[in-house]
């Protein structure tokens, strides 16, 4: 039978499918836009190609800041009291039916005057009536319709960065040619006599031509080279450098002393194809990391505060002058005021060093701190910095080292200075038996020994994997993860939020009934906490009415307290309040509530395992599984039946406790990934080997993980673990290709067969072909893998 | 025969125009785009 699908995207159907003029939509945006464009006549949009829609953004994004002037002013092209001329990103522009739509936006909306589409930049160039159609709900219309603009301000500059190296290309393409034309005369008819009369004509017109190639077009690599230099370093820039130096002092020295025409051919050619090279790589890595900006950050939410009303939104979208709250073990995501509340601030991530610092009222709160204690009001200074976020995540102190890593590392250290020693070698030896042939050899050795197959295959093929394993919802720190993920025998899951959802759970309250005052209190007490629980609990009670709270304490693993309204309040496990050990009959998740020396009852959670948690299971076989839990061992029956029969459970362990179980198992050599939820866990996700932490709606970023994950793609744990170790394979394989590259093309060329040009060709062939196998492998593997599932 | 030194000369000279030329269409952003308009062309309004 054929599958439905939603006639717009052409998505499976998640929960009902909606009807409309017998047609079938996921969902109502899809209807929506529907309706739209059937309003406006343009069905053609659906003729062009099948489901060529977008599914529109469910998140009602705000788009308000753009109506501010100062954001504008960065954004916009041109802009007067009447039009507005703007270039926007959009990454979900992906065919012929998207472009056709976007250029018909002026059928659709009369404030939109007219529209043009890139398509190999995803950007759409629209001038709009701002009367009629402010900005904000331009972009709000757009992300209607499906697409989404995306605001960055960087994308400008690397156009600019691009085109230098067309010119660099171009020119260094007209020199190589016309220098080649102009040396034919003397390579073929060298016996005339018209010629010999008139050589230093050509040559001297074939050095012109060579200065713009050795000071433009090149001047990259002498740059690099240069600054490495400085630094008391060699890169692989140098070779190159040193070669295209000989080749060009020769030929000065051969055209002076009336010796020959000199080399400046290669020269130039030298140059143009390592510029062609270049481009084309950068070309592929463009096509890679072209929605990296766009899915790679991880959308971080936060809770902004607008006229007394809690919103998630992400953080991408907050603007100066917002408020927002953050609560305890939260990360501040921008410099900000502190309007309410006690800030006591983790710096860690940023110094590295964990001393709580007290801000008071009105203090400014750098980007990065951590808040420890009550929840706090801030008022955002400057817009978010994602990539300031994304380098916090990235900063050295959090690195785990890793041997391909440390391979590379040691390899490229030493790698120019064999390439010199091999350089000089040959050099001695062909001044010996055959002068005539020294100078050639030494710049082919030079030019040949550049290892840039080598250096790129690694960030290539890893990148990739990234790129696919964040499609994926995966998103990790960096390429040197799934090296470490790899090497992964022992997987260890939390249990609360990990393998239960902590969306759905049944919350039930034994105890004497409570009166509205008391549940504002609870309310008011769990809104601070970030634990699953007390976000349940939370989102359970709360009526819209909330107390401020004083002396916040959250201690992880047991439990809340703090004192509000003079009354003092706890909230926690039933060690905590009312200090006795759990009773054996007790099968299930309990948090016990004090209000005033008085213990009122429980709220009894009853947990939701995820879908198919057995048949997930199933497939992580080969590998052992643990379950650490905080919690009782009221489930430990149901989740036996869950689990492999092999798996370990450890219950009632305290956040301490779980990090010693870490660090005792990979004391006795066990590779460790563990999966928690980022919170009571921390010190275990940070010891363990790979640190996953998972997250349902997003608001915990927390800085001490490996890998960021979306609790919904939990199903797909076994295809990330395949993925990563074939990754590594794939490294492994590319290396040994560029090693033997690099054996065959110095061997050549250190018995004299290989001409310099020659060299030039083949080197950035070598890259390209590296390039290619990358590709072409990862996109094969996760094509097998996915194959493999079904 | 000098007159093809003059013709060299006045050739190389040429490829410069042309060179110059095409940079400067670089620099107006004429190769920005070079998939767009071979879609827009077969879309009837």
């Amino acid at each position: 039978m054929k599958k439905k699908t939603c006639f717009h995207c052409g998505g499976n159907f998640i929960k009902s499918e909606k009807k409309f003029k017998k047609k079938l939509f996921c969902c109502s945006g899809c209807k929506e836009i529907y309706k739209i464009l059937q309003d406006h006549k343009l069905n053609k949009f659906y003729e062009m190609n099948a489901h060529p829609g977008m599914i529109p953004n469910k998140k009602n994004n705000r788009f308000d800041f753009l109506d501010q002037k100062k954001i504008r002013e960065k954004l916009v092209d041109f802009e007067n009291d009447k039009i507005t001329l703007i270039r926007l990103s959009i990454p979900s522009i992906h065919c012929s039916s998207c472009i056709w739509i976007l250029e018909s936006l002026p059928k659709i909306h009369t404030g939109i005057i007219q529209s043009t589409v890139n398509f190999p930049t995803k950007k759409v160039c629209i001038l709009f009536n701002n009367k009629k159609l402010p900005l904000s709900k331009l972009a709000y219309f757009l992300s209607k319709l499906g697409y989404t603009p995306n605001f960055n301000e960087k994308s400008r500059y690397n156009s600019i960065k691009n085109k230098k190296l067309i010119y660099k290309i171009v020119i260094s393409f007209f020199c190589f040619v016309n220098i080649m034309l102009l040396a034919i005369p003397e390579y073929i008819g060298s016996g005339d006599k018209w010629l010999i009369e008139n050589k230093y004509f050509f040559r001297i017109l074939m050095l012109i031509l060579s200065f713009p190639v050795l000071f433009f077009s090149s001047a990259n690599y002498f740059q690099s080279a240069y600054f490495t230099l400085k630094n008391k370093c060699l890169n692989i820039d140098f070779p190159i450098c040193l070669g295209i130096l000989t080749i060009f002092w020769r030929s000065i020295y051969e055209i002076t002393y009336n010796l020959g025409p000199g080399y400046l051919d290669s020269l130039t050619g030298l140059v143009f194809f390592l510029l062609l090279g270049e481009f084309f790589q950068k070309k592929t890595y463009q096509y890679l990391s072209f929605d990296k900006d766009y899915k790679f950050f991880y959308p971080i939410s936060i809770i902004r505060l607008r006229e007394g009303l809690e919103e998630n939104i992400f953080i991408s979208y907050l603007s100066r002058g917002d408020r927002i709250l953050i609560r305890n073990e939260e990360i501040i995501p921008t410099d900000s005021i502190l309007i309410r509340g006690t800030a006591l601030i983790d710096n860690s991530f940023i110094t590295g060093e964990s001393k709580l610092v007290v801000k008071k009222i009105g203090d400014r709160i750098f980007a990065g701190g951590k808040q420890k204690g009550e929840s706090i009001e801030l008022e955002v200074l400057e817009k978010v910095d994602q990539s300031y976020l994304f380098q916090l995540w990235n900063n050295e102190v959090f690195k785990k080292k890793t041997e391909i890593h440390e391979l590379v590392n040691k390899w490229s250290k030493y790698f120019t200075i064999i390439t010199l020693a091999i350089t000089l070698l040959t050099g001695l030896y062909w001044s010996i038996v055959n002068p005539c042939k020294l100078f050639k050899t030494v710049s082919s050795v030079l030019i040949v020994a550049c290892p840039c197959a080598l250096a790129i295959s690694m960030p290539f093929i890893l990148g990739n994997i990234m790129r696919i394993l964040a499609k994926k919802n995966f998103f990790l720190r960096d390429v040197y993860t799934i090296e470490r993920i790899s090497q992964i025998k022992t997987l260890v899951f939390d249990k609360t939020g990990t393998i239960t959802e902590s969306n759905k759970s049944k919350i039930s309250f034994v105890g004497k009934c409570l009166t509205k005052k008391q549940i504002i209190l609870i309310a008011s007490l769990v809104k601070n906490s970030k634990h699953p629980f007390s976000r349940k609990l939370y989102k359970f009670l709360y009526t819209g009415k909330i107390f401020p709270v004083r002396d916040f304490k959250e201690i992880p693993g047991k439990g809340l307290e703090a004192n509000i309204n003079g009354m003092k309040i706890k909230v926690g496990s039933a060690k905590y309040i009312i200090h006795e050990p759990k009773k054996e009959n007790i099968k299930q998740s309990r948090v016990f509530v004090y209000i005033e020396r008085k213990v009122l009852g429980y709220f009894i959670f009853l947990n939701f395992y995820r879908k198919k948690l057995k048949k997930i299971f199933e497939k992580l076989a080969y590998y052992k599984i643990i379950i650490i839990s905080g919690d009782n061992d009221s489930e430990k029956s149901r989740l036996y039946a869950l689990l492999p029969k092999n798996s370990i459970f450890f219950f009632e362990q305290s956040p301490k406790e779980k990090l010693s179980r870490i660090k005792y198992l990979q004391k006795i050599g066990e590779k460790i990934m563990m999966f928690g939820d980022g919170l009571n866990d921390t010190g275990a996700i940070k010891q363990s080997d790979v640190g996953v932490a998972l997250s349902e709606d997003v608001n915990n970023f927390s800085p001490n993980c490996d890998v960021l994950m979306k609790a919904d793609s939990f199903d797909k744990i076994f295809e990330i673990l395949q993925l990563s170790k074939i990754g590594i394979l794939l490294v492994r394989i590319s290396f040994i290709i560029s090693i033997y590259y690099n054996i065959i093309g110095l061997s050549l060329a250190i018995m004299g067969y290989l001409r310099p040009i020659i060299a030039a060709i083949l080197m950035p062939l070598s890259s390209i072909s590296i390039i290619v196998f990358s590709l072409i492998s990862t996109k094969l593997s996760d094509y097998w893998i996915n194959k493999i599932k079904n | 025969m000098g007159i093809l030194l003059l013709m060299i000369l006045a050739s190389v000279s040429l490829g410069v125009v042309f060179l110059i030329i095409f940079i400067i269409c670089v620099r107006k952003g004429q190769f920005d785009d070079n998939e767009t308009p071979s879609v827009r062309i077969l879309i009837e309004d």
